[in-house]
């Protein structure tokens, strides 16, 4: 008789079958499943490059000039209003010699003016006192005599104001002059200080140089006190003119003085002076560059002895503090970037650590990446610039390309 | 679908530089996609040419490619070498199977990878792959038609077949006849199935369950060598 109980399988059959089966559909539903996790990771993170942000600044000359100083090279840390470089300075020099011998020459022509004025002021008396005589009468007056008295009197003190305010033009040239002295004798105590430091010269050098600067310190101060006391002196002769004026006799009151042709030129070319002056004054503070905050000199553009136009870079210095960041958004990614949007950001070089920041400014238009960033050499990329704030505890390097993304 | 469409756009911000992570994906979306191509070859091939390598090579191959992509990147240099290497070695060698074009490509592409300084890729691609191969090899990806040999019957011509299918529905888990012929001038038959037994190692039983059968005059098995190819 045929038994029909089926024979049990095996275990190990059961297992035979089940690799070449489920065991199949499960491994490939793990892979399948693993790769879609990881490529929504991807996606999900929105991540966007950026390149850390921080403030640079060209260091450049406002005229032409020769660069006799320069004192940094690559890398030095600077502090805010630090001398960086300085133009020579002979042409300016030559300058204010020119002024004051034309403050000189002016001061001259005043005088001869005012010798002029009181000859004929005594001619004028002497005049008036013979006709008294002849006439035996104080009361008479000649009409034409007053006016021209008047006159005479009004250039007087005309001459007087001038000559005060060239008195005072002559001091402030003297104090431009001192002050460019003054920066010489600044550089050559700070280049003895370094020499002293390094043991290459005595002491009594630093102290010789210090005590030559401290020399004109002390007269520019003096000159800035006498030049606040000739301002008084000034103002005090456009008053006595003012009151003049105000006391001019009944007789002429209604008669023009006019203003005398002669002494015209004078006055104008002492206005001349007046501004040549101002003149010096900006181009002695153009010879000096400066940093305009402390940071670091990323680059040296010139040497020393180069000649420069204005304008021309010298240094590019940057600050070494960087808390923002320039990323670039794809198209596809901009609608969710806004103002006060949050991003984190992490260094390319650690993207375990985050921080914060805030979306501050966003780019007028999309445009092309910088080539650094682009994932393929050949291949540009575009994307509108999203400026991020705020980044604290990363230490960021500027310039240091970054990875920001979108917090969720 | 939206959302499914933007997940396969190119990560924006992604880097030149394949990473652990980039080249795990690819592995592993090469592996996916190419276990469900090669299922579909499987399932509609027709013909006596199918070959199980073939089809794991399907699978391989699509790896390595993946793997290949990442290693050369851009760079027109390294896509000219890996040309260059692939033409010296196949004018050398007439590989014959696809399996081992695979292998041969393998390895070239992990040189590659290292020579380019790709350590991370080389890593990854070498570890993934071989965990590919292990695991075809261990579930016998692309084996089709299982049946573990073929059982020859000389029976009587026209006897009953009741009681040899109840022996074989007892030993077997599925059985086909797949020839029959008269031998024994028309007076027995020979037919021959393919079975697959319940349990392999009682084979013996089998026979001699078949043999107690009067219509059975002979019965002969022959287990199918698991290392054929067929």
């Amino acid at each position: 008789m045929v038994r029909s109980q089926k024979i049990r399988i095996p275990l190990s059959e059961r297992l035979h079958d089940f690799r070449r089966g489920p065991l199949q559909v499960l491994i490939w539903a793990g892979a399948a499943v693993t790769a879609f996790v990881l490529i929504e990771r991807k996606q999900a993170r929105f991540e966007f490059q950026g390149v850390v942000r921080a403030l640079q600044a060209e260091i450049s000359a406002d005229v032409d000039g020769r660069i006799a100083e320069l004192l940094v090279v690559p890398f030095d840390d600077v502090a805010a209003g630090e001398t960086i470089a300085r133009l020579d300075d002979a042409l300016l020099l030559a300058e204010i010699e020119t002024s004051l011998a034309s403050i000189e020459e002016l001061r001259q022509q005043i005088e001869i003016e005012r010798m002029r004025v009181q000859a004929d002021l005594d001619a004028q008396n002497e005049r008036r006192l013979d006709r008294l005589r002849r006439e035996r009468n104080e009361e008479a007056r000649d009409y034409d005599t007053e006016l021209r008295r008047y006159h005479s009197e009004l250039r007087r003190y005309r001459i007087d104001e001038e000559e005060q305010r060239l008195a005072r033009l002559a001091v402030e040239v003297q104090i431009e002059a001192d002050l460019v002295e003054r920066e010489r004798r600044d550089l050559k105590v700070q280049r003895t200080r370094e020499l002293v430091a390094a043991g290459d010269t005595a002491i009594e050098k630093l102290d010789d140089a210090e005590l030559k600067r401290d020399q004109v310190d002390a007269t520019i101060k003096e000159n800035r006190k006498l030049v606040e006391a000739l301002v008084e002196v000034y103002h005090a002769a456009v008053a006595r003119r003012r009151d003049f004026e105000a006391r001019k006799p009944l007789s002429i009151r209604e008669t023009p003085i006019p203003a005398a042709p002669d002494m015209l030129p004078v006055f104008a070319s002492v206005r001349a002076e007046t501004l040549r002056v101002e003149e010096i004054r900006v181009r002695r503070r153009a010879l000096t560059l400066t940093a305009p905050f402390a940071g670091r000199v990323s680059s040296v553009l010139a040497a020393r002895g180069q000649a420069l136009l204005a304008g021309e870079p010298v240094a590019m210095l940057t600050s070494p503090y960087a808390d923002e960041i320039l990323a670039y958004v794809p198209e596809e990614a901009i609608e969710a970037f806004r103002l006060g949007t949050r991003v984190l950001v992490s260094r390319r070089a650690d993207t375990k650590l985050t921080a914060e920041a805030t979306v501050t400014r966003l780019g007028p238009a999309v445009e092309e990446l910088p080539a650094r960033l682009w994932r393929s050499a050949a291949q540009p990329e575009y994307g509108r610039a999203v400026l991020c704030a705020g980044v604290s505890g990363l230490d960021l390097t500027p310039g240091e390309s970054t990875v920001v993304r979108l917090v969720n | 679908m939206e959302r499914f469409f933007q997940m396969l756009q190119p990560s924006p911000g992604a880097q030149g530089e394949p990473t652990l992570e980039s080249t795990g994906l690819a592995l592993l979306l090469a592996f996916s996609l190419g276990q469900l191509f090669a299922w579909f070859y499987s399932r509609t091939h027709a013909g006596i040419s199918y070959s199980r390598t073939f089809t794991q090579s399907l699978v391989l191959i699509m790896m390595v490619v993946a793997l290949a992509l990442h290693v050369i990147g851009n760079n027109i240099v390294t896509a000219f070498g890996l040309i260059g290497a692939l033409a010296i070695i196949r004018f050398r060698n007439v590989l014959k199977d696809t399996r081992d074009t695979a292998f041969v490509f393998f390895s070239l592409i992990i040189g590659m990878a290292i020579g380019v300084g790709r350590y991370n890729a080389a890593l990854v691609g070498t570890a993934g792959l071989l965990l590919a191969v292990l695991v075809m090899e261990a579930t016998r990806f692309g084996s089709r038609g299982h049946f573990d040999g073929h059982l020859s019957l000389q029976v009587v011509a026209n006897s009953d077949e009741k009681s040899r299918r109840r022996v074989l529905d007892r030993f077997c888990r599925k059985f086909r006849e797949v020839s029959v012929r008269m031998a024994g001038g028309g007076d027995e038959s020979e037919v021959i199935l393919r079975v697959r037994l319940r349990d392999r190692r009682r084979g013996p039983e089998l026979l001699e369950a078949l043999n107690e059968l009067a219509a059975v005059r002979r019965a002969d098995l022959i287990l199918r060598d698991e290392l054929a190819e067929i």
